[in-house]
């Protein structure tokens, strides 16, 4: 058995990674019929392997030997692999032992083991090609395996082989790909040639590329050598190299650029110097700063910062705070001054949080969003929250709202007390903030003050404790809101369903259930709404015991509504069916009206000869229901208990309500065309009124069959249906103009053309004719 | 020690939008504010004050950036101030969308007062920027993204957040240092039911984790985006190829990297130069999210487990607790080849992943229709009404939340950063073909050449 091939590629967007050997029409070929099955192909790039896709005849599985040649005519191996226990469809792969270059080669799969018929895809090609699949070494070249070639990231073998390649005056790609290698594979020997290139403007950056990730002292040391020889942007490139190195050699060097009178090569100089971040490379960019130029203040506070915070890391604070501690002054741009402020708390360590105070109580916005920000993003030190906490209440009102909105997006706990505090008893604004901030913390530490809220007086505020209390995950609030519903207090429990439904807890459901039994109107009716969602097939008794016992309509209404939700997602119609046919007969006329919806909701067999059953009930309301759930049912089993009633029945109402019903379900595609059709015809027969003659002729319209159109032809005769019957003999004609029935299409549309039908539907049949009869 | 802290001329000044908005005022109340304020600017129609807007710039009008634009256009709490792309035609229909989306707001119908800019350092010198939305090519993201903070702007980055695992940490870095608010364009994190389903796998609602799974694709073959030599073409009028190629190794202009129409979502991403393939296509979202759901977002696998030498036929990823991460060419692998779930399990979309815990199997796709998994019940406990996946998100909102609280982004910069990381480990063990031991907190191999790998040199004379 071959399974079907599922190649699925990913991102299909993307179209650059379809494989194009994948494309075309595909067939499987056993090896079982031959000794060997091969294919020639050419590869533009080096590859370090390939791979087939095996298909199998029967689950069992089996094995195969893949097998790499120069060529067909299979001189030289190049790589061999031997496959067993090949599930079906796999892709197996052969990985050579060095890549090969780009060329033509020719791989084949022999030596089949197991006992199954095992074999490749292959797929038909336009035209004949050269690149082709071979069966036992005869080629067929129109068709073509499935395969692929995986491209090497690293076509070269060693470094003096790269050197040799390097020296001979490559391509510049070939020159690009040798750089890349070098820069993963090269060792000291390639540090020469590399350096050659420095100066070499269209060769400089590659060289680089190699010699900056090579680890080697040689590489650095080059890279320094070079600082002395170049100029222009090749020395700024060489700059960023020797800074992305932080190669410590380089601080002297680099210190004579910073007086460069290029601004470019003084500014990658500091950045570099930043990056390299030693007391010497400080010491040089803090010497540059007493007589830097102003263009390049920027860049040096740039690197002042970077270097600054090295220091740090290396615990060096007391280094990092005279850099960071002058970038601080009021008049330094607010980013830098931003940056170092954070720096030079982070720097103080414990000491760092009065600074850290003093930026929120500053009446400066952009100062004080330095510290919001630290709040929110940095850990911090021990006893940090506690100091920010203790500062609330001392600072104006708008800095405590943001300052209480970063405490509780933080969640930190030193915090809690505080914030809980402020959501118990704070102003209104305050309150709000720390309610919408609860999902901050863990463990529900929130979930009293929340609950508490939901009762409060300020509409705003239990309004947005229930938005926390909805969105809040956690089996703790279900089960405090699930224990809410034995509350006394008849808002809470109203807000528990409410929060129940919102959330979805299914574990509430017994205590929902319970709630509708003995609550109070209010509280019966929310539960029963929230049931429609949350209750399943195993609540159906109980809610149909609370529907039977109902005594006022709500309640009944309330109940039929939760049950009709729970019979429309039955998976087991007939047996639900079963739960409430057995009811109907000692039912009042209302509970056998719900009944009898309830069965429209369940459908299926059982309950359709029920309603059907039903329609002979000697009290009317009841009878009168259940024509309307048999001509509202879902299903096509009730066409012909449909028929049986509008032939029987002496109301015309009732008459009018079976015909729709019929041709309704004539519409559904749940029947073939044949058998809809023919309810169309006999359900003409019984229909008086035009308005079910339209509708017919709609439902005619929908099928695409010649005997639609005989049926709708007689139509376009009377005045009052003569546009629905052109609509449906052109949406019918439209479907069969290219087939077997086209010449009955044309005969209706010639029909057609022949009344005095809208100057549209002349048009359009007009059209299909052409269509169908080209002049 | 010089003053460090004056001002500089003729270099973007580092002032922010409030001390503009401030010096303005002061200027304004002195010599020419109005007799009559309108109500509008005064916030009395129910508009947003002026001094109250995020005024934001686009940097890259691709596709991508088109729906950047369009976001922001549509919301009233933002002012896009600019747009800038080395593009011209590009940035010119930026620059035509928004003053005309502008112009139909106001009573006078008019507004041209968008910036096209082909230089990103221009934008980046407007004090009155408040944030940057970066959406250019790969090999951009990370310098422009760093350029933006030093300059004191916020920034929205497409993902992947960088090129290469040097690249991000150096973001990572930098957005602390300056103290900024950086959102990773990984929406899908954002997504009721992504959110609804990493939550309830990291709060253990499937149990252990033992497998992930995603798709990874190929390049013509290739695991990792190539660096194969295309041929010159002319370069399109209007074009500024060299600030395109810009920190990458140079290459001559070639339609199938850029071209009007855009010929693709991310047509650059299969060179690696200027993008990731695989990474950037779609699974630097994957990463995103599965580590979310791990709880290993800001983390990492300490194995890459590559086909030729691990014990599993596609590439691992294994984590500390002993989470296996497989990357699959297609869903049909995890049935066919794993045996991870039934064979009827309908697995289809992309942008997340399908997980396999002790008490069953659960999808975070996109795009293949509605949520799978098993039991039954572990929808219920998710919460979820039903298991449609909508695509509806509120990532850029919570990005311009943070930027006016300064919070933490969902997706933040390290978040970013570790997402990327993810795929560009794959790809080192791809391209040396072999398998890897990670330090996630090192961020350093076990392997010298797979370490020289975590960065590469950039063009002159760009630098990070």
């Amino acid at each position: 058995m071959i399974r079907p091939l599922r190649i699925g590629i990913a991102g299909a967007l993307l179209s650059l990674a379809a494989l194009p050997v994948l494309a075309g029409k595909r067939s499987a070929f056993p090896l079982n019929d031959c000794e060997r099955i091969g294919q020639r192909f050419t590869t533009p790039r080096p590859i370090d392997g390939l791979w087939v896709i095996v298909p199998s005849w029967l689950d069992a599985e089996g094995g195969l030997t893949l097998t790499l040649w120069e060529s067909s005519e299979r001189k030289r191996k190049l790589a061999r692999r031997v496959f067993t226990d090949v599930p079906d469809n796999a892709r197996v792969t052969l990985s050579f032992p060095k890549p090969l270059p780009r060329g033509a080669y020719y791989w084949e799969v022999h030596d089949r083991t197991g006992t199954t018929r095992i074999g490749l895809y292959g797929e038909r090609l336009d035209e004949e090609d050269a690149n082709c699949a071979y069966f036992d070494g005869v080629p067929d070249r129109e068709l073509r395996f499935v395969f692929g070639a995986t491209p090497t990231a690293f076509p070269y073998t060693d470094t003096a082989e790269m050197i040799a390649v390097l020296a001979s005056g490559p391509s510049p790609a070939e020159r690009d790909a040798l750089c890349r290698q070098l820069a993963v594979q090269g060792t000291e020997e390639a540090v020469g040639a590399l350096t050659e290139l420095l100066a070499d403007r269209s060769r400089s950056h590659m060289a680089r590329y190699a010699l900056e990730a090579m680890p080697q002292p040689a590489a650095g040391a080059a890279l320094r050598g070079a600082l002395d020889a170049l100029d222009g942007d090749l020395l700024v490139g060489v700059v960023n190299s020797v800074g992305e190195k932080a190669d410590p050699e380089a601080v002297r060097p680099l210190r004579r650029l910073l007086r460069s009178k290029s601004p470019g090569v003084a500014a990658a100089a500091m950045a570099a110097l930043g990056k390299i971040g030693t007391r010497e490379a400080a010491r040089a960019l803090l010497r540059a700063s007493k007589r830097s130029r102003t263009d390049l203040l920027p860049a040096l506070r740039w690197a002042l910062l970077a270097c600054a915070d090295r220091l740090a890391e290396q615990g060096l604070r007391d280094d990092a705070l005279s850099i960071y501690d002058p970038l601080r002054r009021e008049t330094t741009p607010a980013p830098i001054r931003a940056a170092a402020t954070r720096g030079a708390i982070l720097a103080r360590g414990p000491r760092g949080t009065s600074l850290l105070l003093e930026q929120l109580r500053s009446d400066d916005q952009a100062t004080a969003d330095v510290a919001l920000w630290m709040i929110q993003h940095e850990s911090g030190t021990p006893g940090m929250i506690s100091s920010v906490v203790a500062a609330l209440p001392d600072l104006p009102a708008p800095r405590r709202v943001q300052l209480a909105r970063a405490l509780s997006f933080r969640g930190d706990p030193a915090a809690l007390p505080a914030l809980l505090s402020l959501a118990d008893s704070g102003p209104k604004h305050l309150r709000l903030v720390v309610l919408r901030g609860a999902s901050g913390f863990p463990g529900n530490a929130f979930l009293p003050a929340l609950l508490n809220a939901l009762t409060d007086p300020d509409e705003q505020v239990p309004k947005t404790a229930r938005k926390e209390l909805i969105d809040l995950p956690g089996k703790r609030i279900d089960m405090e809101l699930t224990g809410m519903l034995e509350s006394r207090d008849q808002l809470r429990r109203l807000l528990a369903i409410e929060l129940l439904g919102a959330r979805n807890v299914s574990g509430a459901v017994p205590a929902l259930l319970r709630a509708a039994e003995n609550g109070s109107p209010k509280v019966r009716r929310a539960s029963l709404k929230v049931l429609e969602t949350l209750a399943g097939e195993d609540q159906l008794q109980a809610l149909l015991d609370i529907l039977l016992q109902a005594v006022a309509a709500a309640d009944a209404s309330a109940a039929e509504r939760a049950l009709r939700a729970v019979c429309a997602k039955t998976r087991n119609a007939e047996s639900t069916a079963d739960k409430l046919v057995p009811l109907l007969p000692d039912a009042s006329p209302a509970r056998k009206q719900s009944l009898l919806r309830l069965l429209r909701a369940v459908g299926g067999s059982t309950a359709c000869q029920a309603v059907q059953a039903a329609t002979r009930d000697p009290d009317t309301r009841v009878r009168e229901m259940a024509v309307r759930v048999l001509s509202g049912w879902r299903t096509t089993e009730a066409v012909p208990h449909l028929f049986v009633l509008a032939q029987r029945t002496g109301s015309r109402t009732e008459k009018v309500l079976c015909l729709r019903g019929i041709i309704r379900l004539a519409d559904s595609k749940e029947a073939p065309v044949s058998r809809r059709l023919g309810w169309c015809r006999k359900a003409a027969g019984l229909i008086e009124r035009e308005d079910e003659k339209k509708l017919l002729l709609g439902t005619l319209g929908g099928l695409p069959t010649p005997g639609a159109l005989a049926m709708a032809a007689p139509y376009l005769q009377t005045p009052n249906t003569r546009e629905e019957a052109a609509a449906a003999i052109l949406a019918v004609a439209d479907k069969l103009t290219q087939g077997p029935d086209a010449p009955r299409a044309a005969e209706a549309l010639r029909k057609l053309l022949r009344t005095p039908a809208s100057p549209e539907a002349i048009r359009r049949a007009r059209i299909l004719l052409a269509r169908i009869q080209p002049e | 020690m010089n003053d460090l802290s004056t001002h500089s001329a003729g270099v973007p000044s580092p002032l922010t939008r409030r001390d503009f908005l401030g010096s303005a005022a002061v200027v304004a109340g002195s010599v020419s504010l109005p007799w009559i304020v309108p109500a509008s600017a005064r916030g009395a129609d129910g508009t947003i004050l002026p001094s109250e807007r995020i005024t934001v710039a686009l940097i890259g009008h691709g596709l991508m950036g088109r729906g950047h634009l369009h976001r922001c256009l549509g919301d009233p709490a933002v002012q896009v101030l600019g747009v800038c792309d080395v593009d011209r035609s590009r940035r010119e229909e930026g620059k035509r969308r928004t003053d005309a989306a502008y112009a139909a707001t106001r009573s006078k119908g008019t507004y041209s007062a968008c910036v096209a800019c082909n230089d990103y350092r221009e934008l980046l010198a407007r004090p009155d920027l408040d944030a940057v939305l970066i959406a250019t090519p790969d090999h951009w993201h990370t310098l422009l993204a760093i350029d933006a903070a030093k300059a004191g702007k916020d920034v929205y980055c497409e993902k992947p957040v960088s090129l290469t695992l040097r690249q991000g940490r150096r973001l990572s870095e930098v957005m602390r240092r300056y103290a900024r608010v950086f959102q990773t364009g990984t929406q899908y994190r954002s997504m009721f039911t992504t959110r609804k389903v990493c939550n309830f796998i990291r709060a253990g609602g499937l149990g252990r984790i033992k497998q992930v799974f995603a798709l990874w694709s190929t390049v013509e073959g290739a695991y990792f985006p190539l660096s194969s030599a295309l041929p010159a073409e002319p370069v399109p009028d209007g074009l500024d190829w060299d600030f395109w190629v810009g920190p990458a190794p140079w290459r001559p202009y070639n339609k199938r990297f850029h071209r009007n129409p855009p010929p693709g979502v991310v047509p650059w991403a299969f060179c690696e130069d200027f993008g990731a393939a695989s990474v950037t296509w779609h699974h630097s979202h994957s990463a995103d999210v599965i580590q979310y759901a791990l709880g290993y977002e800001v983390g990492g696998p300490v194995e890459i487990l590559h086909p030729s030498d691990g014990p599993f036929p596609t590439l691992t990823y294994r984590y500390a607790n002993g989470t296996l991460f497989h990357l699959v060419d297609h869903w049909g692998m995890v049935k066919g080849t794993y045996h991870a779930v039934p064979e009827n399990a309908e697995l289809a979309g992309n942008f997340g992943g399908l997980f396999v815990g002790e008490r069953g199997w659960l999808t975070s796709m996109y795009g293949g229709g509605p949520l799978q998994g098993e039991p039954d019940e572990i929808f219920t406990e998710m919460g979820l009404r039903n298991r449609a996946v909508s695509g509806s998100n509120n990532h850029h909102a919570n990005w311009l939340e943070c930027i006016r609280t300064r919070g933490r982004p969902s997706a933040y910069e390290e978040i970013g950063h570790r997402s990327a990381s993810l795929g560009h480990l794959a790809i080192i063990a791809f391209k040396l073909r072999r398998s890897l031991a990670w330090d996630p907190v090192k961020e350093e191999f076990d392997d010298a050449e797979a370490n020289r790998l975590r960065s590469r040199a950039m063009r002159e004379p760009w630098r990070l």
